[in-house]
Parts: C-alpha cells; sequence; structure tokens
C-alpha cells in the first residue's frame, strides 16, 4: 500500500497536469477546486482512487476535503479511532 | 426432423466423423445408434419435460435427436450451474426425468445417465412414432440478468440455416446455448463435422483449428480478440497454417477495427456478422465487412427470416426464426420484439450504440460501455477490455475498466495510451478507473460487465 501523502498529492498532481498539459504546483493546502480548478469528475476520480487504494475514502463518508491537507487528516482521523 | 437429418446424412456415409475432439471421433453411425436408443426409451418412458445436464458433446447431441424424435420437449441446461441454481431451473420447469453424464443426481428427481438412456436396445428406427415438430427449451446466456427459458422449435431454428456442404466446425461455445445450438444445426444441415478443442482457451482453439482442419468458426468478439492475440505470439497462431475459409462473429457488438483485424489476419475467410438472439433467432448476417447493419434492412415489408425496425432509439425484431415464447408463457410469434439495443442509423448504416440497461449514468450524463470499449480496444497493446460503472459519492457514478494487456506490453505505459485513446471521449465517458486483470470473467462466450464492476482488480 502506498504512503498516503505520496498517494494523495501524485494523483492530484497527475489530474492537474493531464487536464493543462503542463507541470502543477500542488501543496497541503491548494484548494482543489478553487487553486486548482478540478471539477466534480476529478474529485470523484480522487475518491475513487483513494477509495480503491485504502477500501474507504474521506467523500463516501461524507466529508467533502477541498485540501490534500483534509484529505490526509481523514486517515489520520481514521487511523486514531481504529487504534483507540 | 432432428433425427431425420442424421438418418440421411448416416445413409450417405455412417462412417463419417460428426463429432471431434483430441482424445475421441463419434461418427455418423454411432451417434443415431445412440439417438436411436435414446428415441425408443424416452417414447416408452414419456416424461413431460426432459432436462439434459450434459457435458460430453456426442452425448448431447444424441440425446436431443433421441428428444425429438420421440416428441419429448428437452431443455438443454447449463452444465456450470451450481446445485441451487440447477434445482430452481428443475422447479421452474417442472422436469420430470433428468438425463446426466455429469454424476449429479439433483434431488428429488428421477434422474438417468446417458449411459443407461442411449444404452443399445436393438430399436429399430419404426419402433416408435416420429413426433411431427417438437419443441426444445434454450437459456438465455444471461449476460445482463438471470437467464431465462426460451420454447423453441427445430423447425424453425433449421429454417434458418444455410446450406454450405461439408463445413467442419469449430465449436467455442457450449451447446447448451442458442449459438452452439446454432452451430450443431449447420453441422447436421450440412454433412458437416464439429470440432470440439481441449478448452476455449485461444492456444487450444488455434491447435484444433489447425490440427483438425477447421473451416468455419463461430465466436463472440470477445473470443476472436484473444485469439488474435494469441496470433501475436509465439505458441499462437502464427505458428498454424490456418484453413478457415468462414469466421462468423455474433452475441456481441462488433466493431469495425476487430472486422479489420480479422481480415488481416485471415485474408482468405469470409467474414460475418451475425444480429442474433436467443429469442429472435438469427435474424440477420452481414459480409460486407462493416460494422453495423445495412439500413436498408429498416425498409423491408416483407424481411425472409426477420423484419426490423427502430423505435425510440430501440431496435425491435419481427422474426419467423426465433422464439414461440418463453417457457411456458403464451406464443408470441409474429410480435415485434424490443430487443434492449439502442442503436442510431447513420448514413446507411445502423449502428449499435449499447444495451438500455446497461448505460452509465455519471453525473445525470449517460455513457455507452460499448463506446468506451471501442476506444480502450483501438489501442494497441489491450488484448480485452470491459467498462462498467463504479458507484462514487460525488457524481453516482465514474467510468472504470478493466484491461487484460497483450504479452509485452507494461501496463503503466499502456494505461497513458489508454488515457490518451480516450481523449476524444467526452469527459464523463473518460475512464477514470484503469484496472489490469489477468482474466475477464465471459458468460457464453460474452464479457459480463456486472461481473467486471464486482470483482477487485489491481490498481497500477
Amino acid at each position: 500500500m502506498r504512503d498516503h501523502e505520496s498517494l494523495v498529492m501524485d494523483t492530484v498532481r497527475e489530474m492537474v497536469e493531464r487536464r493543462t498539459g503542463t507541470p502543477a504546483t500542488v501543496t497541503l493546502d491548494s484548494d482543489m477546486i478553487a487553486d486548482l480548478e478540478m471539477d466534480s469528475l476529478e474529485i470523484a476520480e480522487l475518491s475513487a482512487v483513494l477509495e480503491e487504494e485504502y477500501g474507504e475514502d474521506p467523500y463516501t463518508a461524507g466529508t467533502l476535503a477541498r485540501t490534500p491537507r483534509e484529505v490526509l487528516a481523514f486517515y489520520q482521523s481514521a487511523s486514531s479511532s481504529k487504534d483507540g | 426432423m432432428l433425427i431425420e437429418l442424421l438418418r440421411a446424412s448416416a445413409d450417405r456415409d455412417s462412417r463419417r466423423a460428426l463429432v471431434v475432439s483430441d482424445s475421441r471421433t463419434a461418427t455418423v453411425g454411432e451417434v443415431l445408434a445412440r439417438a436411436e436408443a435414446a428415441g425408443a426409451e424416452l417414447a416408452r418412458r414419456r416424461p413431460r419435460r426432459l432436462a439434459c445436464v450434459i457435458e460430453d458433446v456426442a452425448s448431447l447431441v444424441a440425446v436431443l435427436c433421441g428428444a425429438a424424435a420421440s416428441g419429448t420437449e428437452v431443455c438443454v441446461c447449463p452444465t456450470y450451474f451450481d446445485d441451487a441454481a440447477l434445482n430452481e431451473l428443475l422447479d421452474s420447469l417442472d422436469a420430470a426425468l433428468v438425463v446426466t453424464d455429469t454424476g449429479r443426481r439433483p434431488a428429488g428427481r428421477d434422474v438417468v445417465t446417458v449411459a443407461e438412456l442411449c444404452a443399445p436396445s436393438g430399436a429399430a428406427e419404426d419402433s416408435y412414432d416420429l413426433a411431427e415438430d417438437p419443441e426444445l427449451l434454450i437459456l438465455t446466456t444471461g449476460t445482463t440478468g438471470k437467464p431465462k427459458p426460451t420454447r423453441q422449435r427445430w423447425s424453425r431454428l433449421v429454417a434458418g440455416i444455410a446450406n454450405d456442404p461439408g463445413s467442419r466446425w469449430l465449436l467455442t461455445y457450449n451447446v447448451n446455448q442458442f449459438a452452439g445450438i446454432q452451430v450443431l444445426l449447420h453441422v447436421l444441415v450440412n454433412d458437416g463435422t464439429i470440432v470440439v478443442p481441449a478448452s476455449r482457451r485461444p492456444t487450444d482453439a488455434a491447435a484444433a483449428i489447425a490440427e483438425h482442419g477447421v473451416t468455419h468458426a463461430s465466436g463472440t468478439p470477445t473470443f476472436w480478440r484473444l485469439l488474435l492475440v494469441d496470433a501475436g505470439s509465439s505458441a499462437g497462431i502464427g505458428q498454424h497454417e490456418m484453413p478457415l475459409r468462414q469466421i462468423t462473429l455474433g452475441g456481441e457488438v462488433v466493431p469495425g477495427d476487430l472486422l479489420e483485424r480479422l481480415h488481416r489476419a485471415f485474408p482468405a475467410a469470409r467474414i460475418t456478422h451475425i444480429y442474433a438472439g436467443t429469442e429472435f433467432g438469427s435474424a440477420v448476417a452481414v459480409s460486407d465487412g462493416l460494422p453495423g447493419l445495412p439500413a436498408s434492412l429498416l425498409e423491408r415489408a416483407d424481411g425472409g427470416r426477420a423484419q426490423l425496425r427502430v423505435v425510440d432509439g430501440e431496435l425491435q425484431v419481427r422474426s419467423t426464426v426465433g422464439m414461440v415464447g418463453y417457457a411456458d408463457d403464451d406464443e408470441i410469434a409474429g410480435e415485434w420484439f424490443p430487443t434492449g439495443d439502442l442503436v442510431e442509423v447513420s448514413g446507411d448504416r445502423v449502428m449499435f450504440v449499447g444495451r438500455i440497461n446497461d448505460r452509465i449514468n455519471v453525473g445525470g450524463t449517460k455513457v455507452s460501455p460499448h463506446a468506451i470499449e471501442a476506444a480502450v480496444h483501438a489501442v494497441d497493446g489491450v488484448a480485452l477490455a470491459a467498462a462498467y460503472g463504479k458507484p462514487n459519492p460525488i457524481t453516482g457514478s465514474i467510468v472504470a475498466v478493466d484491461v487484460v494487456a497483450a504479452p509485452g506490453h507494461d501496463p503503466a505505459v499502456l494505461k497513458e495510451a489508454i488515457r490518451r485513446g480516450c481523449e476524444a471521449l467526452p469527459p464523463a465517458a473518460r475512464p477514470r478507473l484503469i484496472r489490469f486483470v489477468d482474466t475477464i470473467e465471459q458468460r457464453g462466450g460474452k464479457v459480463v460487465r456486472a461481473a467486471a464492476a464486482d470483482a477487485g482488480g489491481s490498481l497500477r
């Protein structure tokens, strides 16, 4: 299983670059909708890729994560609740 | 009528091979003797319905001919059914007698083995009265739902068979499905031979074609795609001289790229695609090398085997070679049958765009898996692909595609090529998940998209 941060960052970067055709700068705090202009199909794709890799994803769980950091927070929170 | 074909064939040459496999050859005379024995025994027992759960092709031919001769309505049951599915089917059919060579003994029913039913009894062909036009039940393949039993008449099925004497047919289907019955009838009508490959894997099919002099082969587009991949490998059909004269495709949408690839691989063979269904029979055969059907077929007032029309984008067929009705339902002969196939008339062709019930709803946009698969199949290195909808919290569904890569192709490179190959599709139709898998489940030779959706392929 890939490290959460590298999978999230790589997936988001690849999707933006595929659409724009130019190298993209993505940070943990990039707003995927406002800054990176990802549309609903791209958010849907991110959700599907995360669900496929980890068996769960924030969007299916009802959290509309707007930044990579918010996506990672979902997994950290899920991990702590399992540990607890 | 079936046994009369066999008797006439035996009169011409009883030692001719009727069913050939690597391990065994059954002659016309042998199969006829077993069929006469089965006919006499069934005439004595008089079951209301006979259910066949038979794997051996020569045995199934003998039992079908014997049942038809004695007027026994027979249902050819898929041997892959598990006990629960088989019992449910037998209950629904009220089958009084089961004949099998599988060792299975469905509880609460009279069971007879093939060996017992077809045992030589010295029965002469005049030991019972021949039935006039008996019926049989064939199940739909059930790629989009539960298989449904259809009631057919042998006379209608035979009416759709073309004359082509001496043909040697490769059996890529089960004889218990409509397309397999078609192959059987082609062989019985034309003094032909059925060649049974060791398995349905393309390598075995290619070997059987070469070793047993197969002249005719009928398969789904999925079968032919996999055979072409085999053609490109060192162990495959590239190693053999292919005697094929006739290539037939049916059961799934036949795209233009596949017709072209087949023509390049088998330039001497005539390539025909059949528009057929278990319910409406073998309606149309097209051999002009183009995908889709000629639009002129829509204007035929008296269409011979079948008339076609388009209603709200759906192709409808009124057929003289189709089923009488579903199992115990009323006769529907002469009525228009809604096929569930969505079409568009483009110039002088009727093009298939999908099935009514397999469209994927991506955020309110309905997309056809066929269009997606056509784009993916056009990518070099893709052996087989199945597109389907994967549930998604944002858009309801997104498009996923399972891909079997041809040997020697790197999945990471192929994935990018597939993405580029799908750029011309509308955004909602572009595959968002591309999964590489070893196999894609098939039923009756057709890809089962629902199974692909349920399976967990590996994401790379």
